[in-house]
């Protein structure tokens, strides 16, 4: 049997070529250069970073609000610490497209239920205020997401509608456990912006930070500047910039579904077939409308950039990676889904009684938007590659 | 009496023995990246999140009988499937071995036709052989030093047929025209160094969309022809390697590399064994091997099937790639970048008559592969309607009636409607034969 020898300079050159493709596909240098990463750290610094930011400062207002009032419980105080907490909503909604990591990861302080436990539980408020328990952020943390967070602090608010003063005026344990729910928020809000802030170089914490690095510079481990209970992560959560923008631009998908499902959906009878007026968000303060169209904000802010759009946003990357008609077709179905909402009369608990051709008109508006984000501008981006659970073939 | 002479002499020729160093080595590595194979897909806990945990599970028309077992019996089939891969690599036993894992490894992939890949079905395809073909076992000649010549060339022209229908469905426009769908996958590596912008162009989208097919449909001869044979598996090598650092396709390349060893030279391991220890290897004890005709004849109607199976889709109307009918099975390889969104219309009789509307939209039972892979193909989304409808009247309903609202882009264009919404998807029946309720491909296909 003859054997056949390749020339060694064939040899050589194969195993050039293999080592070249190996090591430029593996090495993780390119950022500066791939537009992918700058879209990623414009959402981390313009969108995510600043709306926590926004947040922040509106709980820390809603909480100045409910100390004001407590000291002298009038209709014009209750006015301002109602609008407060209207502001701080709708910071908070404009948020729900990042309703992942520290959202809903235990590991990352899972605050999403602790700040936005829906539907409002009244019966749980009255429940705590007829009991001898101390009325302070600690005693809240242990008696359960029900009392705490945006939807508790409304029905202190808003529950008793025309009766809320004189319900505060005859009942003090109201107002403390309005400041304790207040400080509470506040002190969450400072949580959830920590968990996704990376720390500064010698700071030293115990809290979940730097969640933003796992976005930002996904597959790469950034010692030092992210941890986790104390620790410092070892293990990113995005393979690569693919997979980092696939979590963000799917989410705008879920987000959508979830507005069409749940917020106007459920409370429409299209879930169980039964009208649900009190299933509404936001149901005591009437501005369940005013939620979705927050929620609608913050996805423009996704697509459209942080900074009123000055910076980088989703749409500003398909230039040149997409069909001519998507990006107009997107902007087109987010003003539309826009106006579908603004159409419904508050408040939507009456629309879906006695309106529901303008909500089921703004579920329908809302689902082309949904198909243009999941069908279109992800299979132009190929981002259903990253999103795996097992391989691709 | 010529024919006749002419087929015994075919016979003849097929019957010849053949080194068994070729097979015995293709087995062990088989074997092995099939061990790295499952211990992998154990290590992901893909066998508790893909089978164990959904409470839905897409089935194969006809198998909807079977299901993934309960714990601790499901860690106990990858463990045994693990186990069965580390005995075909060593060689004990190898045909009962490898027929334990076939059956296996096929029961896992039938449990979910979401997780369907296509070298997953060449797994089993090629454990089947090893179970079925005189499959050399252990790492000497002890044990057999010939194999008859046909289970060589069983095995290579299983995997040439795979490679050729890979090759061929890629001539189609989509492919070789428009470059897609791997212009939009390559779009994704522009980061690369040095390379990156040159894959986020026309040319380089186009080149590899040429290189791809020219390269499956002429693989398979050039590994088999000995003047070729070295400088085409070198090429095999980069090719796999490069898809393997481009794309998320797991074992993929290994499995493709892995098996194109079974066009090596018979006796390949002997020639490495003397370059490697300087030593001559010891030659085969060749002697005739029996010309029994029915292990031909097995073998005959499996190549036959493996060649009509993948063909299927051809009987169906419209563009495969759009409908999905006869698209499993087929050597149908990267062929699509496809995307799209489902929700139903779930109709029903309330007590007092009136009809009810909801909408169900199948994120709330659904993984997110299968979320991913339900919306663009059709047959999924009828089985997803199916459910909707069991749900429905398992909580009471009468007459209930599935819409699907169904979109998808696929290749690069906008997204269009896939499914008839006036078809109430529940009420139609799971057939093989082509499906009335999808709607004909943009007329842009």
């Amino acid at each position: 049997m003859s054997s056949i020898t390749v020339p060694a300079r064939w040899r050589f050159a194969l195993l050039g070529i293999s080592l070249a493709v190996t090591v430029l596909a593996c090495y993780p240098f390119g950022r500066n250069r791939d537009a992918r990463y700058q879209l990623l750290d414009a959402w981390g610094s313009d969108v995510i970073l600043n709306g926590y930011e926004e947040f922040e400062v509106r709980t820390r207002a809603l909480s100045d609000a409910a100390d004001t009032f407590c000291a002298s419980p009038d209709a014009g105080r209750l006015a301002a610490t109602r609008a407060a907490w209207d502001t701080a909503r709708g910071a908070w909604k404009r948020m729900e497209v990042f309703a992942f990591g520290p959202y809903g990861d235990v590991e990352w302080g899972r605050f999403g239920p602790q700040i936005d436990f829906w539907p409002a539980r009244p019966d749980k408020v009255e429940e705590l205020l007829a009991s001898d328990s101390l009325l302070e952020p600690a005693t809240l943390d242990a008696a359960g997401a029900a009392v705490r967070g945006l939807p508790a602090i409304e029905v202190a608010l808003f529950e008793r509608g025309d009766d809320t003063l004189m319900a505060f005026d005859s009942n003090p344990r109201r107002c403390e456990y309005l400041t304790a729910a207040a400080t509470d928020l506040s002190a969450l809000a400072e949580s959830v912006r920590l968990a996704w802030t990376p720390m500064a170089s010698g700071e030293t914490t115990a809290v979940p930070r730097g969640f933003l690095l796992q976005l930002t510079y996904p597959g790469e481990a950034v010692p030092g500047a992210t941890q986790l209970g104390g620790a410092p992560v070892a293990m990113p959560s995005y393979m690569g910039p693919q997979a980092s923008m696939a979590e963000v631009v799917n989410r705008i998908g879920f987000t959508i579904e979830n507005i069409r499902a749940e917020k106007l959906g459920a409370p429409l009878g299209q879930k169980t077939g039964t009208v649900l007026p009190d299933s509404v968000e936001s149901r005591y303060s009437g501005r369940s409308l005013l939620d979705v169209l927050d929620v609608l904000d913050g996805i423009e802010r996704v697509l459209e950039g942080g900074r009123d759009g000055e910076a980088m946003g989703l749409l500003d990357y398909l230039v040149g990676r997409s069909p001519v008609a998507l990006i107009p077709a997107v902007r087109r179905h987010l003003a539309a889904s826009r106006a579908a909402v603004l159409a419904i009369e508050e408040p939507l608990a009456t629309a879906v009684i006695n309106a529901p051709a303008t909500v089921e008109a703004a579920i329908a508006t809302l689902g082309e938007l949904q198909r243009t984000i999941q069908a279109d501008v992800i299979g132009t981006l190929a981002l259903s590659l990253a999103f795996n659970d097992a391989d691709g073939d | 009496m010529a024919t006749l002479a002419r087929l015994t002499g075919v016979r003849d020729w097929l019957c010849e023995p053949e080194d068994a160093a070729g097979l015995r080595a293709f087995r062990a590595i088989f074997g092995g990246v099939m061990v790295f194979a499952v211990v992998r897909f154990l290590a992901y806990d893909w066998d508790h999140s893909l089978y164990a945990a959904p409470s839905f599970h897409f089935s194969y028309p006809g198998f909807d009988w079977v299901k993934p077992l309960r714990a601790p019996w499901l860690e106990v089939q990858f463990g045994v499937m693990a186990l069965a891969a580390f005995a075909v690599m060593v060689g004990y036993h190898p045909r009962t071995t490898a027929a334990l894992f076939a059956f296996l490894f096929t029961w896992a992939e039938f449990l979910d036709a979401a997780t369907y890949l296509n070298h997953y079905y060449l797994i089993s395809l090629l454990a089947a052989l090893l179970a079925i073909l005189p499959t050399p076992a252990g790492f000497t000649d002890r044990t057999g030093s010939v194999v008859p010549r046909w289970a060589l060339l069983c095995l290579r022209v299983q995997v040439a047929i795979v490679y050729v229908y890979a090759g061929l469905w890629k001539l189609d426009g989509d492919w070789l025209l428009t470059a897609e769908p791997l212009r939009t996958w390559l779009r994704a590596h522009a980061h690369i160094p040095g390379l990156g912008p040159l894959l986020d162009t026309d040319l380089a989208a186009h080149a590899m969309s040429l290189f791809g097919a020219a390269f499956d449909l002429t693989i398979p001869f050039l590994l088999s022809w000995s003047r070729s044979r070295t400088c085409a598996y070198a090429v095999a090598v980069v090719f796999h390697v490069t898809i393997w650092l481009l794309f998320p396709v797991g074992v993929f390349s290994w499995v493709m590399l892995a098996a194109a060893t079974i066009f090596w030279s018979p006796s390949w391991p002997r020639a490495f064994y003397a370059r490697v220890t300087g030593r001559p290897a010891p030659s085969p004890t060749v002697y005739a091997l029996p010309k029994s005709r029915w292990p031909l004849g097995l073998v005959a109607l499996w190549l036959i099937m493996q060649v009509l199976i993948p063909a299927r889709c051809l009987l169906y109307p419209g563009n495969t790639n759009w409908t999905e009918e006869g698209f499993r099975f087929a050597w149908r390889v990267m062929l699509v970048e496809k995307t799209g969104q489902v929700e139903l219309r779930v109709l029903s009789r309330r007590s007092d008559g009136s009809m009810s509307e909801r909408r169900v939209y199948p994120s709330t039972f659904l993984t997110p592969l299968q979320l991913r892979q339900m919306p663009t193909q059709p047959d999924l989304i009828h089985q997803v309607a199916r459910y909707a409808r069991a749900e429905a009247e398992a909580a009471g309903s009468t007459e209930v009636e599935v819409y699907a609202d169904a979109f998808v882009s696929w290749n690069g264009r906008p997204s269009a409607r896939l499914i008839d919404p006036t078809v109430d998807l529940a009420a139609e029946p799971r057939t093989l034969g082509p499906a009335r309720w999808i709607v004909p491909a943009p007329s842009s296909s």
